[in-house]
């Protein structure tokens, strides 16, 4: 390098770095500040209004775990294709281990789907009911408080019915607290427990106290304490009905059972399956009125539309009156009222029919029953009944495993069995495994049992 | 504060740029011509002043000047790639003109040629990684080749273009050494005319099933000179982050010093499926009752024949026709020593296979009022027309600053046919078909006079703007400047207009509008600056420091109708609306600086630092630093002889890929919550955020050797690479039961890639009559998940899964084995044992690549080229006859003579409990005569009968044969659009282009 190189180096390469400088001292923050206008933070939901959206998202939660979602199988219809309510029309393979009682702890995305939106809904309704609490001046004063409580309890008997026994249960309301697995006993002691706190609540309205005296006797039922449950819905009119509602806002908000049954033609309405399964199309029941679409997705199983929901936007019966009858009958069948109370519901169809389902009023009459006779007839007709009046309502698999539990029967007695109509035979499972992404929680390994 | 610090910063940069008034010195002019052995001028080579960075590049007549150099001797360097460089001196004058003439002989292997880096251009043997050039002008004349991609695919070692489908339009995977990142793009960054442009692979927005759009394809292969592929954090780590995947380098067409030269052509071809679409079969029983193979076998029946349909052969049913491909277009580039131009147009159509058939055109034409005219996309639902407009501008402002003006315009639309995995899709109804061809043609959803109403377009408007700035205020000192954007305006329409199309969950009752409005933009500012000069004789340095910020931006408005009025095209009109907005920024602010020392020009070693910070951090992570450092040595360069160079190089190198843009943070979106009286809004924990997130960071180190063998007629390259990602960020699942988010990002995994690149490439025959040119070349691949994370249980996707120990996303399912017990000539479900776990089965992605291009020149008037493309060691899922199983039209379910393991795999997959995919997921190595093209040089005095000085037709085919084991329709689609997701499913097979092209030079 020349001497004349070196001079001229020296008063150039500063400029370089000057400029360089010049940049970096500018600030990277500012450069580097993006804003998303997208989301929403945790410090936009502290006042009322937040808190009262924070309420509505946690209970859009629910709706979706429950009963409605296009893209998302909600519990009311893996629950159905379970058991004998409804069959696969898909092609799914998941759906089908569903269908065929034999389900992939790992790797069935079908499954972790549902047990994280019905653990998403827990939380979510939970923790609303927290934040609420700790943040508004008059907890005792406030309705949301009670309607989150009675909502949780319902996902809590949707676990205890559905899923095995070993279920956690965790918290993020402070810092991640990872629940130990509970028993199927204790899923449903949690949820009378979040039930009797919603009823117990002063701010608690009419609506939100008989549905959660609803769900508290369903999980009172499943505890083998028929004759509490009885005393817990006694308040309940006949012609009570708490809906979910639906919209065709977004596909998470649209009637779930509608979309999978007649719009993707994945559910189709099942008749006598596995042989023990009930004869829901043939029987000609008013309660389950049915429509024959031809072929499913899959161009070879019949498709038949449950005409209950004929809509995106169809309501449908979370808890009522019916319900709370036919749990009076069931505290009831061994004394002999049993058959009357159903008998009564049976001669009011023509009004409780169009009730729960207003938007597809069902039509027809139904028969008066008379007495079979014998204990384990009795049995057979009062959940024949329950499988009518509450058809595809989440309720069949507690009830199957109830039969199996609190009854006596045989699972090849209660639940499809045998050759499965899509090739194969059916498995042995009575309720749903939790998928294996719940192993992320130290304190669970795997279902403390898989009987009923 | 920061403002005091600004205006201080800024002083001090004046202040210093003020000092450096230039000095006056004697100076002369150096000129004069560059041409081969042969005597024929040379344009685009670059005659540089060695040592430093000036240096002019040739005209068409080969011609250069360099003004302004210091009186005395200086050495001149002439090189281009294709010839070996050749470096001579000359005394230069005080204000006269030397003239100094170079004559260049062909090499295979051009260690002199520039190569582009971060901090500028580089001669090859001064860069310690492998840097693969591709000759995109000539590629764009010889091959006709169809997209931009295509133009890279068998063309560059190590770097695998993965075609999705032989639809028109449709995307590409470009993946650089294998892909490392198991969650972020594994995509290159795209760089054209020195800023980064959007190079999104599946720029989707149509829901047509699975395919996707690459917007790397919409660049037009005609205005680019060169693409040059920068291969792993080795190489690329001043790139900065997401640089890691490797970085492909578009250097667009400049002007050239000289009158005017235009070239026009025009292109004409034949697109055609050559594929054979399987039949859908059912075994039948005499009384016409099914009666499949596994009814047989259970003696429930007796099969006395198969009924079989196949709407997509059958020329009364098909939709499956020839289509068309044309382009014209045409550009000029001249100037003078000040300033020079390059303008191109061209006009580009492709219409797809699909076309509605005949007799539907008919029937629907009777039906409607006289005059009534078929819209263009019912009639072909595959159709691609652009407009891409370049202008490219360089003015020589002074003697030391230089400034070019890029600007590059496209107007595109793009119609894609439904398919894949969708109900509504064409191929899945005839494939999934019924097997009466008397009931609806054997379709099995929806018939094409249905699913081809439905209207699926994309329009972009793409705009591509840079300047550049480079500022010599010696011969050893040049400031480097880039700004431009890259700006995108895309619309996504799906149009299903009431009462047309199927009558799939409403929608032809209804009417269903799908419309979403994007605005995108890449900002790009680069500043930098390069010191270059010998130390002493015998060392010399070349230094550079610089800054770059990135801005990507996009912002979507997206809305659906239901529920249109007749005649409506606006959602507007629509009863039912809804709405949806996103908006998604990553900035990313980058220092680097760099060191090179050289000894006797032989002896290179660079070492760099790169600094970054981005707006995806998280708040808990600051920056990130990328270094490197790498060495090359020139062994032997004697320019004859056997051996006539050799070069050994290493370099090791870090870089990394960004998270997300929300990635870190914990937020909430905004949900309905359907009430009795109407819809409410609430919120749902969207990402559960991650304070200390960071990007991934990718160390690569690779060492290799260039050899120029028997007088520069052979070339050989090799190059081993070994890369480790550590910080990988996984996807990990979150417990269902805290209620959060299914998962989220943590930098806890590492991925291993390495292998071996390179290739032999040469002229085997130079005579008059004869010139045969060939390159081999080819390439490994080997993937690992070394670590995903204590706790972290293997990612499963389908069939596919991230598992320690093993390939990324490979293939795994449940084994299985199968044996007639019976011995009655069927596989029964019982007579298949399935194994309880799962196991590996393969890679999902080629492991070995290996392209054979030859190309002969017959005297001066014919060029026959044509590449063979190899790929293979992995597997291909073909879903698409396990899915027809599914459905019990498979031919292995039905025909009581299929073999036992087609009986087997069949049954386990459609008949069991587990329905195991491992009989479908399948050794898929292929070799395709990827492209085979003639080219006719008319003699001058035929050019000169229509007025060209140059004239040429070349005759070129692309995808013309394909040998495989693969029993599918073709192993090279994908019709899973995910990072790993790799499946044949339902998906358009590559198609085979004839085409005819005529070039004509003034």
């Amino acid at each position: 390098m020349t001497k004349h190189m070196l001079s001229r180096a020296r008063r150039v390469l500063p400029a370089a770095l000057a400029t360089v400088a010049v940049l970096a001292l500018a600030g990277c923050n500012d450069l580097l500040e993006v804003n998303d206008p997208d989301i929403v933070t945790p410090d936009n939901l502290t006042d009322d209004l937040g808190l009262t959206t924070l309420r509505n998202g946690a209970l859009s939660n629910f709706q979706e775990a429950w009963s409605a979602g296009q893209a998302n199988d909600n519990l009311v219809v893996v629950s159905g294709l379970f058991t004998d309510e409804w069959m696969h029309s898909g092609t799914f393979p998941t759906r089908q281990e569903m269908d065929r009682r034999e389900i992939q702890i790992i790797g069935n995305g079908t499954m972790e789907g549902l047990f994280f939106r019905l653990q998403r809904a827990r939380a979510d309704l939970e923790r609303a009911a927290i934040r609420i609490e700790r943040s508004v001046a008059d907890p005792n004063a406030d309705a949301r408080i009670p309607e989150m409580l009675a909502y949780a309890g319902f996902t809590y008997v949707g676990f205890g019915e559905n899923y095995c026994s070993g279920v956690p249960f965790s918290e993020t309301i402070d810092s991640i607290l990872y629940g130990e697995p509970l028993t199927t006993t204790q899923m449903f002691e949690q949820a009378v427990a979040h039930f009797d706190a919603a009823i117990n609540h002063p701010a608690a309205s009419e609506d939100i106290e008989w549905m959660a005296r609803i769900g508290k006797a369903r999980a009172l039922l499943s505890l083998n304490q028929a004759s509490a449950a009885a005393d817990a819905v006694e308040p309940v009119p006949d012609d009570w009905v708490f809906y979910n509602y639906h919209s065709n806002t977004e596909g998470r908000t649209r009637n779930g059972i509608y979309h999978l049954n007649y719009e993707a033609g994945r559910w189709s309405v099942a008749e006598g399956e596995g042989g023990n399964g009930l004869a829901f199309r043939s029987s000609g029941d008013p309660r389950v009125p049915w429509s024959d679409q031809g072929v499913g997705f899959d161009s070879e199983t019949p498709l038949y539309q449950l005409m209950l929901h004929t809509s995106r936007l169809d309501r449908f019966p979370l808890a009522s009156g019916v319900e709370a009858r036919l749990i009076e009958a069931e505290a009831e069948l061994g004394t002999g009222a049993w058959l009357t109370i159903l008998n009564d519901l049976r001669a009011n169809f023509a009004t409780l029919g169009p009730l729960l389902y207003p938007d597809n009023p069902p039509s027809g009459t139904l028969d008066l029953l008379t007495d079979p006779g014998s204990a384990a007839a009795r049995e057979d007709l009062l959940f024949d009944e329950r499988a009518h009046w509450l058809y595809s309502t989440g309720h069949r698999l507690g009830d199957l495993r109830r039969l199996i539990r609190q009854y006596g029967r045989g699972t090849e007695s209660v639940f499809p069995t045998g050759a499965y109509f899509k090739g194969g035979s059916y498995g042995g499972d009575v309720n749903f495994p939790v998928p294996q992404p719940e192993e992320n929680n130290p304190n669970f390994a795997q279902c403390l049992d898989r009987n009923p | 504060m920061r403002g005091l610090r600004v205006g201080f910063g800024l002083a001090v940069a004046v202040g210093l740029l003020l000092a450096t008034t230039p000095l006056e010195a004697q100076t002369g002019t150096v000129q004069g011509r560059v041409t081969n052995q042969a005597g024929q001028p040379l344009n685009n080579v670059l005659v540089s002043l060695v040592g430093t960075n000036r240096g002019v590049r040739t005209d068409d007549e080969g011609r250069y000047e360099i003004p302004d150099l210091p009186v005395g001797n200086v050495t001149l360097r002439a090189a281009v790639i294709g010839y070996a460089a050749q470096t001579q001196t000359v005394a230069v004058t005080a204000a006269a003109f030397t003239t100094l003439d170079f004559s260049l002989q062909q090499a295979a292997v051009s260690l002199d040629a520039l190569v582009v880096t971060a901090t500028g251009e580089q001669r090859a043997v001064e860069v310690p990684n492998v840097i693969t050039s591709v000759d995109a002008a000539r590629a764009a004349e010889e091959v006709a080749p169809v997209s931009l991609s295509s133009v890279i695919q068998g063309r560059a070692p190590g770097v695998q273009i993965i075609n999705s489908s032989g639809t028109a339009g449709t995307g590409t995977k470009i993946r650089i050494r294998g892909a490392s990142s198991m969650s972020l793009t594994n995509e290159p960054v795209l760089v054209v005319d020195g800023i980064r442009v959007d190079n999104r692979s599946n720029d989707g927005g149509l829901g047509v099933g699975g395919q996707t759009i690459s917007r790397i394809n919409d660049f037009n292969p005609d205005e680019i000179e060169s693409i040059e592929v920068v291969k792993g954090p080795s190489a690329a780590a001043l790139y900065g982050t997401d640089a890691a995947n490797g970085v492909i380098v578009i250097k667009t067409k400049k002007g050239r010093v000289g009158t005017p030269v235009f070239n026009l052509y025009g292109e004409y071809g034949v697109v055609s499926d050559r594929n054979s679409y399987p039949n859908n079969y059912r075994g039948i029983a005499s009384d016409g009752s099914s009666c499949r193979m596994y009814n047989v076998a259970a003696g429930t029946c007796e099969q006395t024949g198969l009924e079989f349909a196949n709407p997509l052969e059958s020329k009364s049913t098909t939709p499956i026709t020839s289509g068309g491909r044309y382009q014209i277009g045409g550009n000029v580039a001249g100037g003078t020593s000040d300033v020079q131009y390059f303008l191109s147009a061209e006009y580009e159509r492709e219409d797809g296979i699909y076309s509605l058939p005949t007799g539907t055109r008919d029937s629907i034409l009777e039906q409607r009022p006289e005059g009534y005219q078929i819209p263009s996309f019912v009639l072909n639902p595959n159709q691609v027309t652009r407009v891409s407009l370049r202008g490219n501008l360089n003015a020589q402002l002074s003697n030391t600053l230089n400034v070019q003006v890029n600007t590059g315009y496209v107007d595109g639309k793009i119609f894609l046919p439904e398919n894949d995995n969708n109900v509504l899709g064409m191929l899945p109804s005839g494939l999934l078909g019924g097997t009466d061809s008397t009931d609806v043609g054997g379709w099995g959803f929806y018939t094409p006079e249905e699913v081809f109403w439905i209207e699926n377009k994309q329009n972009i408007q793409r705009f591509t703007q840079s300047v550049s700035l480079n500022w010599t205020p010696t011969t050893w000192l040049d400031f480097r400047g880039v700004g431009g954007v890259d700006y995108s305006g895309i619309s996504n329409v799906s149009f299903q207009a009431i009462g047309t199309g199927p009558s799939f969950s409403n929608y032809k009752a209804d009417g269903l509008r799908d419309s979403d409005k994007i605005a995108s933009w890449e900002y790009t500012f680069d500043f930098g600056g390069t010191a270059q000069f010998n130390l002493t004789d015998q060392l010399s340095s070349r230094t550079s420091v610089g800054v770059q910020y990135f801005r990507s931006y996009r912002e979507t408005v997206s809305t659906t109708g239901q529920k249109l009025p007749p005649g409506a095209g606006s959602n507007a009109s629509a009863t039912d609306q809804f709405i949806g907005e996103s908006f998604i920024e990553s900035r990313t602010l980058g220092t680097y600086i760099e060191q090179q020392f050289g000894y006797n020009d032989r002896l290179f070693v660079t070492a760099a630092l790169r600094g970054d910070d981005n707006s995806a951090f998280g708040r808990d992570f600051d920056y990130t630093v990328y270094p490197k450092v790498g060495a090359s040595y020139l062994v032997l360069d004697q320019r004859g002889g056997l051996l006539d160079n050799f070069r050994i190089r290493g370099a090791w190198g870090a870089s990394g890929v960004q998270p997300g843009t929300n990635d870190a943070v914990l937020y909430y979106t905004g949900i309905a919550l359907a009430e009795a009286s109407g819809d409410a809004t609430g919120v749902v924990i969207s990402n559960p955020g991650n304070p200390d997130l960071k990007p991934e960071k990718s160390q690569e180190w690779e060492a290799g050797f260039e050899a120029g063998l028997f007088g520069g007629r052979l070339g050989l390259d090799v190059t081993y690479y070994s890369r480790t990602t550590k910080d990988a960020l996984v996807s990990r699942d979150l417990a269902p039961s805290l209620g959060l988010t299914t998962s989220r990002f943590e930098n806890i995994g590492r991925t291993k890639n390495s292998g071996f690149e390179g290739g032999i490439n040469g002229t085997l025959v130079r005579n008059t009559f004869l010139t045969w040119d060939f390159s081999l070349t080819g390439s490994t691949n080997s993937s690992e998940v070394v670590e995903l994370g204590e706790g972290v249980e293997p990612i499963v996707f389908g069939n596919q899964k991230h598992q320690e120990g093993y390939p990324l996303g490979a293939y795994w399912d449940f084994p299985y084995e199968y044996e007639d017990t019976d011995g009655n000539g069927f596989i029964t479900t019982d007579e298949i044992t399935v194994g309880d776990t799962t196991e590996y089965i393969g890679y999902s992605r080629p492991r070995y690549e290996v392209s054979f291009f030859n190309s002969f020149d017959i005297g001066s008037w014919l060029r026959i080229s044509g590449l063979f493309d190899y790929r293979g060691g992995h597997y291909q899922y073909n879903n698409t006859e396990r899915f027809r199983c599914r459905f019990r039209t498979c031919e292995e379910l039905n025909d009581v003579n299929t073999p036992l393991d087609g009986q087997a795999r069949a049954t386990v997959a459609a008949l069991t409990s587990r329905q195991t995919t491992t009989g479908y997921v399948e050794p898929a190595w292929f070799i395709k005569l990827r492209e085979l093209s003639f080219t006719f040089f008319a003699p001058q005095s035929l050019a000169r009968m229509v007025g060209a000085s140059r004239a040429s037709l070349t005759i070129a085919g692309r995808n013309l044969l394909t040998f495989t084991d693969y029993t599918g329709l073709d192993p090279e689609v994908q019709g899973n659009t995910g990072n790993f997701g790799s499946s044949d499913f339902l998906t358009q097979p590559q198609v085979q282009y004839w085409t005819a092209r005529l070039q004509l030079t003034f």
